[in-house]
């Protein structure tokens, strides 16, 4: 995940399916993010639970899928706790991303910018900067003629004796010369917001195939001799959905399987994330606070059998298994 | 809480019914379908009358003794806010546990959702039991 503290801001985040009472949404928070909690929730649901995922409110992301299958239907709650103690909550649209936003966002990109270079003034569709890039190579290789005789044909058929009319057939007229023509793409100078969409969506893209990969560098967990460890974690009525990706103060994002739920500790010191039914402590990822030897929090996360794996996946004492959260290495057992 | 310094952990009553070695010293408390396991993962002590001997989970060899844990009876089981555990037995054993400046010393899971760490350097973090008694409710 690129992040830069610096420019970024600290992020806003731990959040999970959390249960609460009906009508109410519960957010997780760390020390160091302050009083402020902001994440998506819902407080409809019929069995009483708030759900809610991890919020980049810096970037203006979720960082993960929503957990909430209301039909499209997105809702932002914030929760604010004033220094009265008092918490209150406002709701609002934002924007979204998640990892299907990014994949359908790219492929509108892709087509609008088909749409623009291939009809030109005849469609409505504004440039990207994908045509108009395209464009100027097309017209430095001198195989732009049909688009500048399609350009100026529009002109002249949809006269409108404006100044902005004018403008337009100068520019599509400059455009039948070669080479000095790709002069006629300055006409879509005025455009260019849509290149700054396109290098916002490039660098969403970015960000979320650096998640994709941190997750994909991880593996099922090891099967190890069965232990006996009691107690079951929450069943998630809502069943599977995709991956959730929880990130901490310092800016480490760790991929929490599709389907596991999470539950806060009481003071807010800890995380837990489990596959749902599972006993005791296995399948569980649990993350925690920092402490003094431990500045950045740290982690353990158990295999199927409910034993806590060191960083390579093998099952280990607690000096081994205990992982400081800025660990940079890979963790090729790490849940998936 | 029974003070503002300890927490009474949900094991009084419970007889020991299992006891694993792994990384760990485990002790397992199963009654009523209601399940609760003990790991100690830091070195601690186990007292016998007016003799206290140290144990390190990572030495297993050493552990011989601890044996006499089986089928015990808890008579009271708490821990201070600081991170101690100290857990006494019906049959004149008793556990101590103090927590470790580096790791967590012990955890305590329950079916009923109850988690209670020792974090490191002196903490303790808890995850309540009712939070998800209804669902278990539903499922036991």
């Amino acid at each position: 995940m690129v992040y830069n503290p610096e420019s970024d801001g600290p992020p806003v985040f731990h959040s999970g399916v959390f249960t609460g009472d009906h009508g109410s949404v519960q957010f997780v928070q760390t020390a160091d993010t302050g009083n402020q909690g902001t994440g998506e929730g819902d407080t409809s649901q019929s069995d009483g639970k708030s759900r809610a995922r991890s919020w980049w409110g810096i970037r203006g992301w979720f960082l993960g899928d929503d957990p909430i299958d209301d039909g499209g239907a997105q809702v932002v709650h914030t929760a604010d706790t004033g220094t009265d103690g008092k918490t209150t909550s406002k709701s609002g649209g934002s924007l979204i991303a998640t990892m299907g936003d990014l994949a359908d966002d790219a492929g509108s990109y892709v087509g609008r910018s088909s749409k623009s270079l291939i009809l030109g003034d005849w469609t409505d569709e504004k440039p990207t900067g994908l045509s108009i890039g395209a464009g100027i190579g097309l017209g430095v290789l001198g195989v732009d003629l049909p688009m500048d005789i399609r350009d100026l044909s529009h002109t002249l058929t949809h006269r409108e004796w404006s100044y902005k009319w004018g403008e337009t057939l100068v520019y599509n007229s400059i455009g039948l010369i070669p080479l000095i023509g790709v002069l006629k793409n300055l006409k879509n100078a005025k455009r260019l917001k849509n290149i700054d969409d396109a290098g916002e969506l490039a660098k969403r893209t970015d960000d979320a195939a650096d998640a994709a990969g941190d997750a994909g560098r991880r593996a099922p967990p090891a099967s190890d001799p069965p232990s006996q460890t009691p107690s079951k974690a929450p069943t998630d009525p809502q069943g599977p959905r995709g991956p959730l990706f929880i990130g901490t103060p310092n800016g480490r994002v760790f991929r929490i399987p599709e389907g596991w739920v999470g539950r806060p500790a009481d003071n807010g010191k800890g995380i837990v994330f489990q596959r749902p039914g599972a006993d005791g402590n296995s399948d569980m990822i649990r993350i925690m606070d920092p402490t003094p030897d431990k500045p950045s929090g740290y982690f353990h996360y158990y295999n199927s059998q409910g034993q806590p794996l060191d960083p390579f996946g093998k099952p280990g004492r607690e000096a081994e298994t205990h992982i400081p959260v800025d660990y940079e290495g890979l963790l090729p057992k790490w849940p998936r | 809480m029974t003070d503002s310094n300890l927490l009474a952990l949900p094991l009084s009553g419970r007889q020991v019914t299992q006891l694993r070695f792994d990384h760990a010293f485990g002790i397992d408390f199963c009654e009523d379908e209601k399940l609760f396991s003990l790991r100690i993962g830091m070195p601690f002590t186990m007292t016998t009358g007016l003799v206290t001997a140290s144990y390190d989970p990572e030495k297993c060899g050493q552990c011989g003794p601890l044996l006499a844990l089986f089928h015990a009876v808890v008579v009271s089981a708490t821990a201070t806010r600081k991170g101690r555990l100290e857990v006494g037995f019906t049959n004149g054993l008793a556990i101590c546990v103090d927590p470790h400046p580096q790791f967590e010393a012990w955890e305590l899971v329950g079916s009923d959702g109850t988690r209670v760490i020792s974090a490191p350097g002196g903490d303790l973090v808890t995850w309540r039991a009712d939070r998800v008694k209804d669902e278990n409710a539903a499922r036991l």
